[in-house]
């Protein structure tokens, strides 16, 4: 087989062994490679209900036939394991030399299993891979400990860690690389700690195995050609996703204060223009020729790597309107392992709680230094605040009570990323139906939406959430690579299929793609329903601030969702998904996409409809 | 006479020659695409405009006072290849 190793590293923490174990050939077609091929390799061998801090739960890396091949922004790889923020499944993709590396060691996926008696380190040298001693590094955090790690294993070497807060069982801690990159939202990092591995090393010297490696070298340099000749390149070399806090500003969907509002007034202190003037530098993900990773010199002095997401959520989101120090909050983040995402709207959660009189402590929008604290804290689990907000915060919305759960801005458990929907109801949904809870990973419809008829609830948006859903959380997170060539600068989706067919000789055709995407879907919410013992359709509801309290700022003051109307949006997803008004797949869609070994679990947990 | 402000986010300002331009119209106004300034070779259709912060249409009439707002798709814009049912049939295996 072609474009693939047919290869995972099978780890076990509790017996101290790894081995190189074959997989079926059969996964590697039909679910391709990262969130794919984790998601088949979950439900064959992760337990049914297994408790995802514990030693049953699978810590999955896995690359793609499209992984560090030479073509535009594919130094991806995709983490994996049942969620502890969520407790369904979770992922995420992280830019990273490991992603490179790891394909290069002639592996598909690393699978970690059980959990070590004391701190580890994965170190994996092509296929010899050993378990080491990492006491020296445990307690580190994520910018020191990956220092020392290259002084011992070489400047090139991939190295993915955890940082205090994934050691800590935090939540929402995440896996870290490079200074930087950070990914796995729904907990990675916690999966990681409670396996006590601080850190995987990835040497890897083979070749690809590729079907035709010149086509390959062909297409690869035709499309970093493209990208670099589109409109939108020189722009987007300057600010990369940062420019989107004005875009968000305009059309009113910048989250601020907890996602009460959708339009901040101290954005100018906060966005693109405002980065260029505290730039040092750019740096990115392995074989990206659009790098986007835009670092400034923070409040304190140091370097810190900005973009969107993190800005609004550690910037507007908390009422901090300047860029400086929204940086030393992302900065802290990443050295402690903590999703910037959820840790703005838990940070939001607690100033609108100390607000509301249901906690103690003061917590005020835009206090800098108190923020500044309570990261250290949730990071730490230092207080009885921190320690409670570190548990993310639907659970600490359960345990303070009251009308908490108004303020936990989350579907699922995942806090919801930087988009403010009182006025997109298709951009809801994409949060409401992603596969990890609310991320905007897999379907970023809010630009088309804003563009067509933004009020509409037709199925037209349902339709338009899957197309998005298949081609970026089904696609690009199999294949794996970065999805920004296409979805920023407009790079022709073909290239996507040439290059999938010259590394693998297989001859895919869209319907096979698509087909595939559906199939992974279908299984991610398989998976869940398995974990969860079943299944309701709140769960596929968006936070209810969106529905019962209007903006009250800008120029769509008044806007919020309508609820009958959600429903029907999303009865339309359902059904275009072939999914039953409960949300759960139908045995004739199961059978149709291959899914048949999910059958028996799934109609004795819920019972199938036809 | 009188003014309708445009301003212009992401690469377009970089074509406009500023990120906020002033456009003289007359008292009755203008069609919204008649004051916006956009390089050659972008099409209408891959652009968002706003009136005032609400949503708007190319031919929308702007009158002065006015604020538009011309901006680029912003990820996940482009268009994938034709839609299929959903639930396609499995691929036999290759
Ligand atoms: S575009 Fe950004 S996120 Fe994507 S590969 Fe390049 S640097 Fe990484």
């Amino acid at each position: 087989m072609k474009g693939w190793h047919g290869r995972l590293l099978w780890v076990d923490l509790t017996r101290g062994e790894a081995r190189s174990v074959e997989y079926p050939k059969e996964w590697a077609l039909n679910f391709m490679g990262g969130r794919g091929l984790a998601a088949r390799i979950l439900w064959e061998h992760m337990p049914a209900g297994a408790d995802p801090l514990g030693p049953d739960n699978l810590l999955i890396f896995a690359v793609g036939p499209l992984t560090g091949l030479p073509l535009p922004s594919s130094g991806k790889l995709v983490v994996a394991a049942k969620s502890p923020l969520t407790g369904g499944y979770g992922d995420g993709n992280i830019g990273s030399m490991a992603a490179v590396h790891l394909r290069r060691a002639g592996f598909d996926a690393i699978v970690v299993r059980g959990r070590a008696e004391k701190p580890s380190m994965l170190v994996v040298r092509d296929q010899k891979a050993d378990i080491l001693p990492a006491e020296h590094l445990w307690g580190l955090d994520t910018w020191a400990a990956e220092r020392r790690l290259r002084e011992d294993y070489g400047r090139n070497a991939g190295v993915l860690l955890i940082g205090p807060a994934g050691e800590r069982l935090v939540r929402f801690a995440t896996v870290i690389s490079q200074e930087g990159r950070s990914g796995g939202r729904p907990g990675m990092g916690a999966v990681m700690g409670s396996k006590r591995l601080k850190a995987v090393v990835i040497v890897g010297t083979g070749d690809f195995n590729l079907h035709d490696q010149r086509e390959v070298a062909k297409l690869g340099s035709a499309a970093y050609r493209d990208v670099k000749r589109s409109k939108g390149y020189s722009f987007w070399m300057r600010q990369g996703t940062m420019m989107t806090v004005d875009w968000a500003q305009e059309n009113s969907v910048l989250p601020a204060y907890n996602f009460r509002e959708g339009v901040f007034e101290g954005f100018k202190g906060i966005d693109g223009y405002r980065m260029e003037e505290l730039k040092v530098t750019q740096r990115g993900c392995p074989n990206c020729n659009m790098t986007c990773g835009n670092v400034v010199r923070d409040a304190e002095g140091e370097l810190s790597e900005l973009d969107y997401e993190n800005v609004a959520m550690l910037g507007s989101n908390i009422g901090l309107d300047d860029l400086a120090k929204v940086a030393v909050l992302n900065r802290l983040a990443d050295m402690y392992g903590l999703d910037t995402i959820s840790l703005g709207g838990t940070l939001a959660f607690a100033a609108e709680a100390s607000e509301e009189g249901l906690i103690d402590e003061r917590i005020e929008w835009g206090d800098f230094d108190r923020f500044r604290d309570l990261i250290r804290e949730v990071a730490l689990r230092e207080t009885e605040l921190g320690n409670l907000l570190a548990e993310g915060t639907r659970r600490a919305a359960e345990k303070l009570g009251g009308d908490s759960i108004r303020y936990a801005m989350q579907v699922k458990g995942l806090e919801v990323s930087a988009y403010d929907c009182h006025a997109a109801p298709g951009m809801a949904l994409a949060y409401a139906t992603s596969p990890i809870g609310a991320h905007h990973k897999d379907a970023w419809v809010i630009s088309w939406e804003v563009a067509t008829d933004r009020f509409s609830y037709g199925p037209e948006k349902a339709r338009r959430v899957i197309e998005l859903q298949r081609v970026r959380g089904g696609l690009f997170e199999s294949f794996v690579t970065c999805r920004f060539p296409w979805v920023e600068l407009g790079l022709d989706l073909d290239y996507y299929i040439k290059l999938l067919r010259a590394a693998t000789g297989v001859e895919y055709t869209w319907d096979d793609l698509y087909a595939l995407a559906d199939r992974v879907y279908a299984l991610v919410r398989a998976l869940w329903i398995r974990e969860l013992g079943g299944w309701d359709r709140s769960l596929d509801m968006p936070p209810a601030r969106w529905f019962r309290e209007p903006i009250s700022k800008g120029p769509l003051a008044g806007s919020r969702l309508d609820i009958e109307k959600f429903r029907g949006l999303l009865d339309a997803y359902y059904e275009l998904r072939g999914w039953d008004e409960r949300g759960v797949p139908r045995r004739s869609t199961l059978e149709k996409l291959g899914l048949g070994f999910t059958v028996e679990t799934l109609d004795r947990l819920v019972g199938l409809t036809p | 006479m009188g003014r309708v402000r445009v301003r212009y986010l992401g690469y377009l300002a970089e074509y406009a020659g500023g990120r906020e331009v002033e456009v003289e119209v007359g008292e009755s106004g203008a069609r919204l695409i008649e004051v916006v300034r956009l390089p050659p070779d972008v099409s209408p259709d891959d652009l968002v405009f706003l009136v005032n912060g609400r949503p708007a249409k190319p031919g929308d009439r702007v009158r002065p006072g006015d604020t538009v707002s011309v901006m680029p798709h912003i990820s996940g814009g482009a268009p994938a290849p034709s839609y299929i049912p959903v639930a396609a049939p499995a691929r036999a295996t290759a």
